[in-house]
């Protein structure tokens, strides 16, 4: 298997050429690989809690949302930072937001809230701590992102909720904030709840209101996925 | 055993803090252990990595205005997808957002397996693969999903640390030609994975698969996020 998929990937792709193109749809160009699917069969891990998804709704029942726009608009009003999109500025270090959805659901505060506490539970019970590079700020705010993620493909809801109002925020920490006082690059995460703006530091489950957060005028970009 | 002990323990700082939230049980997938590495293990630094995906994706085009809404394309019909800037000049470079020192390569072999473990994933928890949202396919998501598991069997593996971060990430390409399902002229968000035989654009998608070479004609590299 190991030494040959390239092989049967190729193969897969001729394969997928002659079905897709009997449906109609467009062949992979040339050098495209396409990557073979296995046999395997993944062990399972014991039975884990997977918190319930909620998300804000309207007094109508509607999700409750942001546009791309308000967003841009209610960040720069709290940071006082003119954001552009990436690469939207020729200064280098321009701070940038990322958003790859037009609107976004706003976050429920207090599931939100709780759901960190958790995550901080569940990463101690698993052993997971700070480790430079591979276990790091990032991480902790990429395994946050993974534990929304979980719960909301988890989701039974019919009607699929938007993407959430959350994000990776990277800022250049000149001031010490909470329990660290390392300056310089930090990863943390940022979400909007109906209580405006939080800036959450998934390492220590530290949150502040981002209005009074002392480095928000050096963020250097949010991505919103 | 050990897990038995500390259960209860857990359920009591968990009621303790307020944190008790609805849950439901699931099974997950666990990734193969330990096998997502080259056979060889190479990390490559920070500055390797740019040097490597720079090389790539170096442009000296403007950005350019994906179509409108997302009349095609994996969202279709469901989130919109950000337009795009309009085209700004000459001068525009890819934006890199490399946040750790050192990265720890995925074996090539180990692709297909990611692959299957994530669409396994989206299946046990309920989400078909190929619904008409996709939004569960969206890479960022992915990536982040598999950086991850990954990253935690490396913390399990090398629990003194040692190791770099998963070379798992998402880019976010501009194409000039179709790729699948996805239609030129916009702007679509991929996989990342760096091997010991180079770095690969992957659509989670499709399972279809791109080398990373320079100077590519078929689409540019404007975002990339590792």
């Amino acid at each position: 298997m190991k030494a040959t998929w390239p092989a049967q990937a190729w193969g897969g792709a001729l394969m997928v050429f002659v079905t897709v193109s009997d449906a109609g749809q467009v062949a992979p160009a040339p050098d495209t690989i396409v990557v073979p699917r296995g046999e395997e069969r993944f062990a399972r891990t014991p039975k884990v809690g997977i918190p319930i998804f909620r998300t804000r709704r309207t007094e109508r029942g509607e999700f409750d949302t942001l546009t791309k726009g308000e967003i841009f608009a209610e960040l720069s009003e709290i940071t006082g930072l003119v954001f552009t999109e990436p690469g939207g500025s020729t200064f280098h270090l321009a701070p940038f937001i990322d958003c790859r959805y037009e609107r976004y659901g706003v976050v429920d505060h207090g599931w939100f809230r709780n759901l960190i506490r958790l995550l901080q539970l569940e990463l101690q019970f698993h052993g997971l701590t700070f480790r430079r590079d591979y276990w790091d700020c990032d991480d902790y705010c990429a395994s946050l992102d993974a534990f929304v993620d979980l719960s909301w493909l988890n989701s039974s809801d019919p009607v699929r909720p938007p993407p959430q109002l959350y994000g990776s925020m990277v800022v250049n920490q000149v001031l010490p904030w909470g329990a660290n006082t390392t300056l310089g690059i930090h990863a943390l995460v940022l979400f909007r709840s109906e209580q405006s703006w939080w800036v959450v530091d998934p390492q220590n489950g530290m949150m502040e209101p981002l209005a009074t957060y002392p480095n928000r005028s050096t963020i250097r970009e949010i991505l919103f996925r | 055993m050990q897990a038995r002990a500390v259960l209860p323990l857990l359920v009591l700082a968990m009621t303790a803090c307020g944190t008790f939230l609805p849950e439901r049980e699931v099974s997950l997938p666990r990734l193969p252990d330990r096998s997502f590495g080259p056979p060889v293990r190479s990390d490559v630094s920070n500055a390797q990595v740019r040097l490597a995906l720079g090389d790539g994706v170096r442009t000296e085009r403007g950005w350019a205005r994906s179509a409108p809404g997302s009349a095609t394309g994996p969202d279709a019909g469901k989130a919109e997808e950000s337009a795009r800037p309009t085209p700004r000049g000459p001068s525009r470079m890819a934006v890199f957002e490399l946040l750790d020192d050192r990265y720890t390569l995925i074996s090539y072999d180990y692709i297909p397996v990611l692959l299957d473990w994530y669409e396994d994933l989206v299946r046990t928890l309920g989400a078909g693969v190929h619904d008409a949202g996709r939004t569960e396919m969206a890479a960022g998501k992915v990536s982040n999903l598999m950086r991850i598991f990954v990253a935690a069997q490396l913390h399990q593996a090398e629990p003194a640390g040692g190791a770099g971060a998963p070379a798992i990430g998402w880019c976010r390409a501009y194409l000039h030609e179709d790729w699948g399902p996805h239609r030129r002229d916009e702007a679509h968000e991929f996989l990342l994975i760096g091997t010991e035989r180079g770095w690969f654009v992957v659509d989670p998608q499709t399972r279809y698969m791109r080398r990373l070479v320079r100077p590519a004609p078929y689409w540019e590299i404007e975002l990339i996020v590792l």
